[in-house]
C-alpha cells in the first residue's frame, strides 16, 4: 500500500471511529423509544453505510459483510417493516462492537469470525421465529444460555420479546450472549462477582470500553480535539503576551520603573489566563466515561434479572484528560457493584415495599474546587454488622475496636486492604469487592473515595477528584529548614495552638502525641522523626556537608518506638512555648483517616506545578513529586497516605476509649462566627462576615450601569454603587458567565454598597481560629479553611479604600484627630484582636490589648487612664462575663463603660451580658458601630486618687 | 585485553572523589556545573544527597563518595555536579573537583583490581593510565543501579 492509500486508510479509520462512538447511544435510544425516530435510525444507517463503503474500497470483506447485514436490518426498521425489539437492539449492539473492534484492527479484520452475527441478522431478516432458533443454536456452548434454553421454546419466544420487561432474564440473556461470538460467560450463579470484574477486561462484553480505551491508546493519546474558540483565545493571549513582553523590555531598557509595575502586573494576569486556557485544552467532559454505563447497566441488569433505571447527571462536568482516562475502571467497578450487590431483584424489591425498578444514579458536580462523582443506588445497602463480623473474622479489627466504631466507620472498612478478596465467590450479598483496588486506583489520580450506606435504603459512594493533575492547589509549609507542599485535597484544616493551650490540647497517650480537636483526638506526626531534617545542603561558599544524616535516620528507623517521637514533640513544643509562638498543625486526611502534621511555618497556598521525581524515589511513598517554588528552590510534595504508612499511625488510635474519656474533659468554647462564602471567579472564593451583610440580591448582567465611571445598579428607586474584587484583591475578572451575578449589600456610614460576586457558595458557622498572618494584605483580613478550601476573609471596609480612596473617602469615617483616649481591648483571637485594634486606632484612640480576662484585669489595674473596655465573651482562663463582674465589683470602676463584642449576636447572650454589667453589645467586625460606640461611651476619666 | 574494555579511543573527563581519580567518556557527560544549593530529600538511599532545580526539571543528586563508601576529604571550594543521563532520567553526580579532559587511546586501558583506593571494583569498567597516575573509568549503570545498594 503506498503512502497515499495509507493516508486514506487512516482517514477511514478515524472517521469510522467517530461514527461508531455515537452508534451505541443511538441504538440504546432506539430501544427506549416507543415509536420510530427516523432521524435516529437514519443516523445509524448512514454510519454503517459509510463503513461498508470504505471497507469495500479497501477490500475488507468481513467488515463490509457485517456492516452490510446490519444495514439491511436498519433498512427494514426504517421502512417500518421491522419492530425494534430488545433482542434486535442487542444483536445490533453486539454487531457494532465487532465492527468497532475490526476497525481498530483492520489488518486482522478478515480473520474475525462473523458467521454468528450474520446468521442472527439473517434470522431477523427472515422473521422472528427463525432468528430465535439461530440464537439458540449458536449459544449451545454457553452454559447460561443452556440453562435458559429450556424455558425458551420457539413458540413463546416472540411472546417473551414483547413482554421483555417482565421477564428480562429469559428474554435477553441468551440473545446478548449468543450474539457475541467471542464471549463465553461462566455460569452466572457460580461467581457473578468475579465474573463481573473479569468481564471488564474482556473486550467483548464492554465493547465500548475496549474500543474507547484502544482509541485512546492509539489516536487519543496523540491528539485531542480542541474547540476553535479556545484556540482563538490562546492566540489572543499569546498576542497579548508578546505586546507585554515588548513593554517589559522597553521599560527595562529605558530604566523607567513606572512602566515596570504595570507590565509585571499584566504578565501576571496574562500568565494565569494563559495557564487556564491551556489547561482547559486538556479538559474533557465526563460524559466520555458516563455514557458507556448506559450499555453496561442495560446488559448487566438483563443478565442478573434486575430492573434498573440509570440516571446520569452532570455529564458536562470537565476533568483533565488523564483523570478521565483513569476513571473508567474504578467507576465501572462501582457501578457493577451497585447492580450486582446493591440493587435487589424486582421480587426482592416488592417484598421490601420498594418500586420494582431500582434507581442507579451517576452524578458529577463541582464542589469546593474539586469534582465530586457520586454513584448512588436505592438498593439493599450494606449491613454494618456483616462488615463488622467479617473484619473480626479476618482479624483486621478486634471486637473491642469494632464496638467503639460508628456504623459509618464500620462501613468504611470495605476500603481496607485485604477486606474482601476471599469472599468474592461465596458472598454475593455483601458488597466491597476489591474496593481497596478502587480506592488505590482513584488515589493514583489524586482521588478520594468515601461511602455512605443505610441498610435497606441504599448506598452512595462519593469520589472526590482534582480538576487536573499537572497543577494542583497546595499548601506550602516549612518544617525545620525545608519546604513541603501538601495538596489541598488532603488538607482538612490548619490549626494554630496558642502557647498556653499546648498543654491542654496536645496530649501524649501511649507514647503517641494526640491533638484535641473539637471532641476528637487526632494523632500528630512529627516529620522530623522520620526524615532527617538537619540542614544538609551543600553551600556553594562554605561547602559544609552534614555527614551524619544517615546515622540518625537509621537510628530512628531501627528503634522506631514512639516514645522517642513523643519526647521529640515535647521538646519541639517546649521550645516553641518559650519562643512564645503557637504550634501550627496541618490536619490532613488520608482516606478516612485524619492526622495532624506539625509544621514550623505556614506559607502561602499556591498552585504548584507537579514535577516527577527520579528513580531513587520509587521506593519512597512519602512523596508524590516535587515542585519548584517562586525562588527557584525545590519543595517536595507530601503524599499524606504514604506519610501515614511511614509513621505507622493507624485508625485504631483514634478510637481509643482512653483518649475519648480525656477528650470529654475540657474542650473550651471557641467563638463561632457566621461567614458567607462567595465566589468571585472559578477557584477564587472569599469569606464575608455575615453580620455585616444587610442583604443579598441577584441581578442580571444587563442591569449593570456605568455611573460616572463606576459600576452601579438601579435598586429600590436609587442607585446602588457596586464594587468588584477585580483589580483590588483579585487579578481575575468577575465570572459572569451565568449572565447573572450576586450583590452583597452592606452599609458604610449611611450609605449602602454592593459587593459583586459570581456566586454564593454557602453560609457556615466557623468555629476555629482565623489565620491573620498567612494571607493578610490590604483588603484581606485573614484566611480560614472550610471543607479543605482556603478562604480569604475580606475586609469589607478595606476593599472600599483600595477601590477608590477618593470616592469612598466621604463614606469611610476618617479619624477626627487624636482623641487621646485609651481603650482596653480584651480578645483572645489574634485575628479579631488585630482587626478591631486597627479600626479603633484609626478612629483616633489609643488601644491596649489583653488576651484573656485575667490579663485584662491586670492591664486595667496598671493603666488608670483606660476610658473604656471592649471585651470578647468566650476566652480562656477567665471569660468576658466573669471579667466584667470582677470589674463591676470594684467601686472605682462603677461607671467605666464596658462593651461586649461578639461575633454571634443572640438575645440570651445579650441578656446574660447585661446582667453581668455590660453596657452594650456590639458585633466584632462592624467597624462603624464599633467606632461609634467608642466615640459615644469613652469619656476622659478623672484619675481617681 | 584492553580491546574488551574500550574498543575505541575516547575523550574522557577526569574528576576526583575523595582519593580516587575517576573518568567518564565525554559522550556520557551532559553538563558540568558548580553545585547550586541542594534541597535535602529523604529516600531509602543514604547516598542520595538531595534534588536540585535544573532549568525547571528536578534532578536527583548522588554523592559519589558516599555511594562508593570512600572517605571524602572534600575540597569545599570545588564541589561540582557532573550531569549524566541514564535511561530517560538526568542524574547529577556530586564530585569533589573537576580536573581535566584527556584523550584516552584504547591501548592505555587496564582491567580493574579488586578495589580502587577503597572503592569496590564493581563501580568501574577499567583503569586508564594517564601519564603518571591511574584514572578509574566509572561504570555508570552499576553506580546508579538502585537495586544494588
Amino acid at each position: 500500500m503506498d503512502d497515499m492509500d495509507e493516508e486514506v486508510l487512516q482517514l477511514f479509520v478515524e472517521e469510522s471511529r467517530e461514527h461508531l462512538a455515537g452508534i451505541e447511544d443511538d441504538l440504546l435510544a432506539m430501544e427506549s423509544m416507543d415509536g420510530l425516530d427516523e432521524d435516529l435510525v437514519n443516523r445509524v444507517f448512514r454510519t454503517l453505510h459509510t463503513i461498508k463503503g470504505g471497507a469495500g474500497f479497501f477490500d475488507l470483506v468481513n467488515l463490509q459483510n457485517l456492516a452490510h447485514s446490519m444495514e439491511n436490518i436498519l433498512d427494514l426498521i426504517r421502512k417500518g417493516e421491522l419492530q425494534t425489539t430488545k433482542m434486535i437492539v442487542s444483536s445490533l449492539l453486539a454487531g457494532a462492537d465487532t465492527v468497532a473492534s475490526m476497525v481498530d484492527n483492520l489488518d486482522s479484520s478478515n480473520g474475525y469470525d462473523i458467521s454468528e452475527h450474520l446468521s442472527i441478522f439473517d434470522g431477523i431478516l427472515k422473521g422472528d421465529l427463525a432468528s430465535e432458533e439461530a440464537v439458540e443454536v449458536s449459544s449451545e456452548s454457553d452454559a447460561v444460555a443452556e440453562a435458559e434454553e429450556q424455558e425458551l421454546s420457539p413458540g413463546d419466544l416472540a411472546d417473551s420479546e414483547q413482554t421483555g420487561s417482565e421477564e428480562p432474564v429469559s428474554a435477553t440473556e441468551p440473545k446478548t450472549t449468543a450474539s457475541d461470538p467471542a464471549e463465553s460467560i461462566p455460569p452466572a450463579d457460580a461467581a457473578p462477582v468475579s465474573k463481573a470484574v473479569a468481564e471488564a477486561s474482556t473486550p467483548t462484553t464492554s465493547g465500548t470500553k475496549a474500543t474507547s480505551a484502544k482509541g485512546a491508546a492509539t489516536s487519543g493519546d496523540q491528539s485531542i480535539r480542541v474547540h476553535l474558540s479556545l484556540l482563538d483565545r490562546l492566540m489572543e493571549l499569546a498576542g497579548e503576551l508578546v505586546l507585554t513582553r515588548n513593554a517589559l523590555i522597553q521599560s527595562v531598557e529605558t530604566g523607567d520603573p513606572s512602566l515596570l509595575q504595570p507590565a509585571a502586573k499584566k504578565v501576571d494576569a496574562i500568565t494565569s489566563q494563559l495557564q487556564r486556557a491551556i489547561m482547559s485544552t486538556r479538559m474533557q467532559t465526563i460524559d466520555i466515561v458516563f455514557s458507556k454505563f448506559r450499555r453496561i447497566v442495560r446488559d448487566l441488569s438483563g443478565q442478573l434479572g434486575k430492573q434498573i433505571n440509570l440516571e446520569i447527571l452532570g455529564e458536562d462536568v470537565e476533568l483533565d484528560k488523564t483523570i478521565i482516562e483513569a476513571l473508567g475502571d474504578p467507576l465501572t467497578h462501582l457501578v457493577r457493584n451497585s447492580i450486582d450487590h446493591g440493587l435487589e431483584t424486582p421480587a426482592q424489591r416488592k417484598e421490601a415495599g420498594k418500586p420494582a425498578f431500582g434507581q442507579l444514579r451517576l452524578h458529577a458536580f463541582h464542589e469546593a474546587g474539586q469534582v465530586v462523582i457520586e454513584v448512588s443506588d436505592n438498593g439493599a445497602g450494606i449491613d454494618p454488622q456483616r462488615i463488622a463480623r467479617k473484619a473480626i473474622e479476618k482479624g483486621m479489627m478486634s471486637e473491642e475496636e469494632i464496638a467503639r466504631m460508628s456504623e459509618k466507620d464500620i462501613v468504611r472498612l470495605i476500603f481496607h486492604p485485604g477486606f474482601s478478596t476471599a469472599e468474592e465467590v461465596t458472598d454475593i450479598s455483601g458488597r466491597g469487592v476489591g474496593m481497596d483496588v478502587v480506592r488505590q486506583n482513584l488515589a493514583k489520580v489524586g482521588g478520594v473515595a468515601d461511602i455512605e450506606s443505610e441498610l435497606g435504603v441504599g448506598t452512595t459512594i462519593r469520589v472526590k477528584l482534582p480538576l487536573t493533575l499537572a497543577i494542583i492547589p497546595s499548601v506550602l509549609v516549612g518544617i525545620s529548614t525545608e519546604n513541603f507542599a501538601i495538596p489541598q485535597v488532603n488538607v482538612v484544616e490548619m490549626v494554630g495552638i496558642a502557647p498556653d493551650e499546648i498543654k491542654t490540647r496536645i496530649q501524649h497517650v501511649g507514647g503517641v502525641a494526640m491533638l484535641r480537636l473539637r471532641g476528637e483526638l487526632v494523632p500528630l506526626i512529627e516529620l522530623s522523626d522520620f526524615f532527617d531534617m538537619t540542614q544538609t545542603y551543600i553551600d556553594a561558599e562554605t561547602g559544609a556537608v552534614n555527614e551524619e544524616r544517615r546515622d540518625r535516620l537509621s537510628d530512628r528507623r531501627e528503634n522506631d518506638n514512639s516514645d522517642e517521637a513523643t519526647k521529640d514533640l515535647r521538646r519541639g513544643v517546649e521550645r516553641r512555648e518559650s519562643a512564645d509562638s503557637s504550634v501550627n498543625i496541618v490536619i490532613v486526611a488520608a482516606g478516612a483517616f485524619k492526622y495532624g502534621i506539625r509544621v514550623d511555618e505556614l506559607h502561602e497556598s499556591a498552585e504548584i506545578v507537579v514535577k516527577p521525581l527520579g528513580m531513587h524515589f520509587r521506593g519512597s511513598n512519602e512523596f508524590s513529586g516535587a515542585t519548584i517554588l517562586g525562588d527557584g528552590t525545590v519543595a517536595l510534595i507530601l503524599d499524606v497516605d504514604g506519610v501515614r504508612r511511614l509513621s505507622g499511625a493507624s485508625e485504631s488510635q483514634q478510637t481509643d476509649s482512653d483518649m475519648r474519656a480525656r477528650d470529654a474533659e475540657v474542650e473550651r468554647d471557641v467563638d463561632s462566627c457566621s461567614i458567607l462564602i462567595i465566589q468571585h471567579a472559578q477557584d477564587e472564593v472569599y469569606a464575608v462576615p455575615l453580620q455585616l451583610v444587610a442583604r443579598i440580591e441577584r441581578f442580571s448582567t444587563q442591569d449593570l450601569q456605568n455611573v460616572g465611571g463606576r459600576k452601579a445598579i438601579s435598586y429600590r428607586g436609587g442607585i446602588l454603587p457596586l464594587i468588584s474584587l477585580e483589580g483590588i484583591v483579585s487579578s481575575q475578572a468577575l465570572d459572569v458567565s451565568a449572565k447573572e451575578f450576586y450583590v452583597i449589600v452592606y452599609t458604610v456610614g449611611n450609605e449602602e454598597i454592593g459587593l459583586m460576586a459570581s456566586d454564593i457558595r454557602d453560609i457556615v458557622d466557623y468555629r476555629d481560629t482565623i489565620d491573620n498572618r498567612t494571607h493578610k494584605r490590604a483588603g484581606i483580613a485573614g484566611s480560614m479553611i472550610v471543607n479543605g478550601e482556603i478562604l480569604q476573609f475580606l475586609d469589607l471596609y478595606g476593599i472600599l479604600e483600595l477601590d477608590d480612596p477618593e470616592w469612598t473617602g466621604h463614606l469611610v469615617s476618617k479619624s477626627n484627630g487624636e482623641t487621646g483616649l485609651t481603650i482596653l481591648l480584651v480578645e483572645d483571637s489574634p485575628f479579631f484582636q488585630s482587626q478591631m485594634k486597627k479600626e479603633i486606632e484609626a478612629a483616633g484612640f489609643i488601644v491596649l490589648t489583653a488576651d484573656d480576662g485575667l490579663l485584662g484585669l491586670e492591664v486595667l489595674h496598671s493603666h488608670p487612664e483606660i476610658a473604656m473596655v471592649l471585651t470578647d465573651i468566650e476566652m480562656p482562663n477567665m471569660d468576658g462575663l466573669e471579667m466584667v463582674r470582677a470589674i463591676r465589683a470594684q467601686p472605682k470602676y462603677k461607671d467605666l463603660p464596658l462593651v461586649a463584642v461578639t461575633s454571634l449576636a443572640g438575645a440570651t447572650a445579650e441578656k446574660k451580658g447585661i446582667e453581668a454589667g455590660v453596657d452594650e453589645y456590639q458585633i466584632k467586625l462592624d467597624r462603624e458601630q464599633l467606632v461609634d460606640v467608642c466615640r459615644r461611651l469613652a469619656k476622659p476619666r478623672a484619675v481617681s486618687a | 585485553m584492553s580491546e574488551a574494555l574500550f574498543l575505541e579511543d575516547t575523550e574522557i573527563i577526569v574528576f576526583r572523589v575523595g582519593e580516587i581519580t575517576i573518568g567518564l567518556p565525554i559522550t556520557e557527560v551532559r553538563e558540568i556545573f558548580k553545585s547550586p544549593p541542594i534541597t535535602p530529600v529523604h529516600t531509602a538511599y543514604s547516598y542520595v544527597n538531595g534534588v536540585i532545580n535544573l532549568r525547571g526539571s528536578i534532578v536527583t543528586i548522588i554523592d559519589l563518595g558516599k555511594r562508593m563508601n570512600v572517605p571524602i576529604k572534600r575540597n569545599v571550594k570545588a564541589v561540582h555536579i557532573v550531569l549524566v543521563e541514564i535511561g530517560e532520567e538526568l542524574i547529577g553526580l556530586l564530585v569533589d573537583g573537576i580536573e581535566d579532559s584527556v584523550f584516552a587511546s584504547s591501548e592505555n586501558f587496564f582491567p580493574v583490581p579488586a578495589t580502587v583506593n577503597g572503592a569496590d571494583s564493581n563501580f568501574f569498567h577499567a583503569l586508564f593510565r594517564r601519564e603518571e597516575d591511574l584514572v578509574a573509568m566509572l561504570n555508570l549503570e552499576k553506580t546508579l543501579d538502585i537495586d544494588d545498594t
